[in-house]
């Protein structure tokens, strides 16, 4: 119980912390909107109906959204703490490393979430407006948005910010280098797969709920090697 | 030292390295005690190893050898031992996009503190903070974060404050009241204060017993007193008339030649050089000086810490 009040302290605070910045809710939401836009603009054009497309956008691409999302708030929650010397306050208490780490990525993705879902939210409304009519997402879906991104986006921020906790600030220049490469290659490629046949199925949604709780245990088993000297050495 | 009083923090060898064997050691088999409701002093130039010391009784480093209790039990080990420490880090730790109530109010959950509200508002108050409580601590003076950070770090009532440099960045008002502050939750709360300090003048005030650290070990650890009592045989002499100060020390230096003498005011501070208290005071009533008092010569703190550290100290 004292556990998930840690759990629980440490995300509301992560999620004030990120919705009172408005450089970072900008940003987010500027680069979220930008990328809905395209993607919705971009729809029509193809052999596949527009629901497929529209389906096979929101499935892809909402969830890179939000991970791209999350990889911008993660340096904020993670490494900025590190860097500024506050995270070494907070090993101080009586908190156990997992509650941090864990606390932090359920803080960031909380808002990421709700941008993707503003994201989803975009794309449809320009989808609707090429069709003439109003679209909505269907079961498998909406399934998609409530319970598989956000496990997506927690996953991949837990993994995130235990490399960023775990790593020293030269290498956690490369691991976002990395990952910025990543996140486009990814998103690049979404653009080839969304005007094909349409894959959004339960199958493709349990694929991505199972990959995201396996990422997610991973990253749990690795953290047992998350310390605190390793954190404060890696400080500087 | 030991005592029947409880021990607090004992370090025994203590001992860490960072890189391999070969490297030598930050901080190299420290030995020492601070009991229950002391104010115990730790000085030394910059990387001597006094953060290093803190971080280690924090269980934020392991010893590579030798070992420490707090509370009897190795740092690190259990959680619920942190809840027993307050800490305020020479980075106070805060938050610049949070206000003053939820710095305090973050972490006053961390630690399961109860009935939050009226606690972070007394101590804000106590800090004078108060009318700030809804302000953003980024718009706050560096002594304005150091007393929040203060506030902070003994929010849930902790049985020992472990601080790293208090009175960095504050105005001379403000180190007054940080140092009433300490004062009073040692005697008041019997609370163990441990201070990692430059400010040789604050730690003078404040502390029963000090430490000095250099290049990794403890080149000296007593009470204040002892240690500026310096050398045997070095007394302070003060005249019921002051202007006689220097006709009695060209009286001495005949006595005991000229180095044995040094005239500060109306005191004359003498090396004996052998001789005795009671000869000195004959020769100076022989001569028809009153003599005031006769005391052993207490060196001032920063003379000590000198002489301890050479070129190298840098303190304040």
């Amino acid at each position: 119980m004292k556990t998930f009040d840690h759990v629980l302290t440490v995300a509301s605070k992560e999620i004030r912390e990120i919705v009172t910045n408005r450089g970072l809710v900008f940003s987010g939401v500027f680069f979220a909107g930008f990328l809905s836009v395209m993607n919705g603009l971009g729809l029509g054009d193809a052999d596949v109906g527009l629901r497929a497309q529209l389906n096979n956008a929101l499935f892809s691409t909402c969830a890179l959204i939000a991970m791209f999302v999350g990889y911008l708030y993660a340096g904020q929650t993670y490494l900025r703490e590190k860097q500024t010397g506050i995270a070494e306050t907070l090993l101080c208490a009586p908190v156990s490393l997992r509650s941090i780490w864990f606390g932090k990525a359920l803080g960031v993705m909380v808002p990421s979430w709700i941008i993707a879902i503003l994201a989803a939210a975009t794309i449809t409304a320009i989808a609707s407006r090429n069709a003439g009519q109003i679209m909505m997402p269907n079961s498998v879906l909406i399934v998609h948005l409530l319970v598989a991104v956000p496990l997506f986006i927690l996953a991949a921020v837990a993994l995130l910010g235990f490399a960023q906790l775990m790593l020293g600030m030269r290498e956690n220049m490369v691991v976002n280098m990395v990952t910025i490469f990543v996140l486009f290659t990814a998103l690049a490629g979404t653009q080839l797969i969304v005007k094909r046949a349409e894959f959004v199925t339960w199958g493709a949604v349990g694929l991505l709920v199972a990959a995201s709780l396996a990422l997610l245990a991973i990253t749990a088993g690795l953290s047992r090697f998350l310390s605190r000297e390793r954190i404060v050495r890696t400080i500087s | 030292m030991q005592s029947d009083t409880a021990a607090v923090i004992e370090a025994f060898d203590l001992t860490k390295r960072f890189g391999g064997p070969a490297e030598p050691p930050v901080l190299d088999a420290v030995n020492l005690r601070v009991e229950q409701g002391e104010v115990f002093g730790y000085i030394g130039p910059n990387g001597a190893g006094k953060t290093t010391t803190l971080r280690l009784f924090l269980g934020l480093l392991r010893p590579s050898s030798g070992s420490v209790r707090v509370f009897g039990e190795i740092p690190g080990e259990r959680d619920e031992l942190r809840a027993r420490i307050g800490v305020l880090l020479e980075n106070s730790g805060l938050d610049d996009r949070m206000t003053a109530f939820q710095s305090i109010d973050y972490h006053a959950r961390l630690y399961g503190v109860g009935d939050r509200k009226r606690k972070i508002e007394r101590l804000l108050d106590f800090v004078g903070l108060l009318d700030k409580r809804n302000e953003r601590v980024g718009t706050f003076s560096t002594g304005m974060k150091r007393k929040l950070g203060l506030a902070r770090s003994i929010i849930h009532d902790p049985e020992l404050l472990l601080l790293d440099e208090p009175s960095a960045g504050l105005d001379p008002e403000a180190q007054k009241m940080v140092r009433e502050l300490l004062q009073e939750l040692a005697s008041a709360r019997r609370m163990t204060v441990f201070i990692n300090s430059h400010h040789l003048d604050e730690v003078e005030r404040l502390c029963s017993r000090i430490a000095i650290l250099h290049r990794g070990r403890i080149r000296a650890c007593d009470t204040v007193k002892s240690l500026q009592a310096g050398k045997r045989g070095h007394v302070r002499v003060r005249l019921s008339e002051p202007h006689h100060a220097v006709r009695a020390a060209a009286l001495l230096e005949g006595w005991l030649g000229p180095d044995a003498i040094s005239v500060q005011g109306p005191r004359i501070e003498v090396s004996l050089n052998g001789r005795t208290t009671p000869e000195l005071v004959r020769l100076l009533v022989e001569d028809g000086l009153s003599v005031e008092e006769v005391s052993p010569a207490l060196r001032r703190l920063e003379d000590v810490y000198f002489d301890i550290v050479g070129g190298e100290g840098g303190a304040a």
